[in-house]
């Protein structure tokens, strides 16, 4: 109970003395959130695969009579796009056993559905690679982009497009200090609250061409430095010259982080996962923010 | 045998007594009705499972993603979807329906024959149109709302066409069931 009182004092003397010129700064968490799944490990994908073998195991047959009228062309052509198995004959060996078919499938496995593949062709009629990249043509054949992007292999940290099942934090070299951008709240502004001096902040250090979502108007966290701005990790130390800065969660949305030239402060700018923040930051920083980030 | 065993409650004070003839199963009556036999038929051992179709789905902005559906089509290309639907799009107004139409067989046939849509029209004519043309395209990237078409915009005389033509009649009547007299 003490020491639940003792905090609310602390918070308490952190709104209100800041007339006394106690400094105060609005630190932004600012993340993109994954873009596809998870990597799913070994294990999973082997369990996955297994449920999907048996699903396919206990499917009914294909009900071709559905879904094709007997003698059009479409029913001619999946027709003959099938391997159907050979009946079972009488005097014949099958070494496999018995084939027992219904419905043009062998009951004892899976069925294996083939559909025939008809891509129409652009009016340019290039070469067969050109049709995979020519926008324009809607028959074109689907392919599934790739989950490790360019950005990746070259590893291009401040690209937004990597690590792309991962949560990807912004951080500022600010004052020689990797870390999360971080801003004063000043005597003008400080009746404005702290997420929204941090978006600013954001927007004077980024440019205006972004779009982020505060996730709350309350801080996250805070960290508190010494006058030697060293972090403080007692609670009790009651130096008048302590600072605190505020954790503030946002997201990015659309567009991206553009370092602007005129800023002195803030000299580089990485997007980076867990793991490499942690190799990157201040040992005693990442104590205090790694309960923050997320591990996917 | 067994003997009967005798036991007695302290609390209540009440006697139970519970006897067994013969060794065997003891015969408790279930509070539950009998439940009725149910005829498992043919082919209703087990869950419905239909064949399903592993999907590839391309939606509008690019994307690839996987679902399974009974249809026999394992490639689908989606024109409009939550992808460039303005409503859940706020933040890319780029992204849009029209876009989507652009890649459509009008619009290959529209830029084929641009050449003769503008002809035995003025310059000034023109270039009020593409205006007319670039403001119904930004309010429906804004709105979502498609500008309500003009019934007639310009005597184009298609009407004229068909407007004293009868179709011929070709053949005799076909035979009709004659009346019962009642």
């Amino acid at each position: 109970m003490m020491q639940i009182r003792q905090l609310t004092r602390s918070f308490a003397t952190a709104t209100t003395t800041t007339t006394s010129n106690i400094p105060i700064k609005s630190s932004l968490i600012l993340s993109r959130t994954p873009i596809v799944t998870q990597d799913i490990s070994e294990f999973e994908k082997l369990f996955y695969n297994y449920q999907e073998e048996l699903e396919r195991r206990l499917m009914w047959t294909f009900p071709k009579w559905f879904y094709f009228k007997k003698g059009t062309v479409a029913e001619r052509e999946f027709s003959e796009a099938q391997n159907y198995p050979i009946p079972n004959a009488r005097g014949v060996w099958f070494p496999q056993g018995n084939p027992d078919l219904k419905h043009g499938r062998d009951r004892r496995f899976k069925q294996e559905v083939i559909l025939p593949k008809k891509h129409i062709e652009s009016d340019n009629n290039n070469k067969e690679e050109d049709s995979d990249n020519d926008f324009d043509n809607v028959g074109r054949p689907i392919r599934a982009n790739s989950r490790i992007t360019k950005f990746d292999k070259e590893n291009d940290q401040t690209s937004l497009e990597r690590k792309l099942p991962r949560t990807l934090y912004l951080l500022v070299n600010q004052n020689g200090n990797w870390k999360f951008p971080s801003f004063n709240v000043l005597s003008e502004n400080e009746n404005s609250g702290l997420h929204k001096i941090a978006e600013d902040g954001l927007r004077i250090i980024g440019g205006d061409k972004i779009n982020t979502w505060s996730v709350s108007n309350s801080p996250a966290a805070v960290i508190k430095y010494d006058s030697n701005n060293k972090i403080i990790h007692n609670t009790d130390n009651n130096d008048q010259l302590i600072t605190r800065e505020f954790l503030i969660k946002s997201h990015i949305i659309a567009g991206k982080f553009d370092l602007q030239k005129s800023n002195n402060s803030v000299s580089d700018f990485k997007w980076l996962v867990k793991e490499e923040i942690k190799d990157l930051v201040d040992i005693s920083y990442y104590s205090k923010i790694d309960h923050l980030l997320s591990d996917i | 045998m067994f003997t009967s065993v005798l036991s007695k409650n302290s609390i209540g004070g009440r006697i139970s007594v519970q006897t067994r003839g013969y060794a065997g199963r003891v015969q408790i009556q279930s509070a539950l009705p009998k439940r009725p036999l149910k005829k498992i038929r043919i082919g209703k051992a087990r869950p419905a499972i239909y064949y399903k179709f592993n999907t590839q789905v391309e939606l509008s902005d690019g994307s690839v993603i996987t679902r399974r559906s009974q249809y026999p089509k394992d490639e689908l290309r989606m024109i409009t979807d939550q992808r460039n639907n303005p409503l859940w799009n706020a933040s890319k107004p780029d992204a849009s329906l029209l876009d989507a139409e652009s890649k459509g067989k009008l619009n290959k046939f529209k830029s084929k024959f641009a050449a003769f849509e503008q002809s035995g029209k003025s310059e000034t004519e023109v270039k009020e149109q593409e205006a007319k043309a670039e403001a119904e395209r930004l309010h429906r990237l804004k709105t979502g709302i498609t500008a309500k078409k003009v019934e007639k915009e310009e005597d184009d005389f298609l009407d004229m066409l068909s407007s004293n033509y009868e179709e011929e009649k070709l053949g005799g009547n076909l035979a009709q069931k004659e009346k019962k007299k009642k």
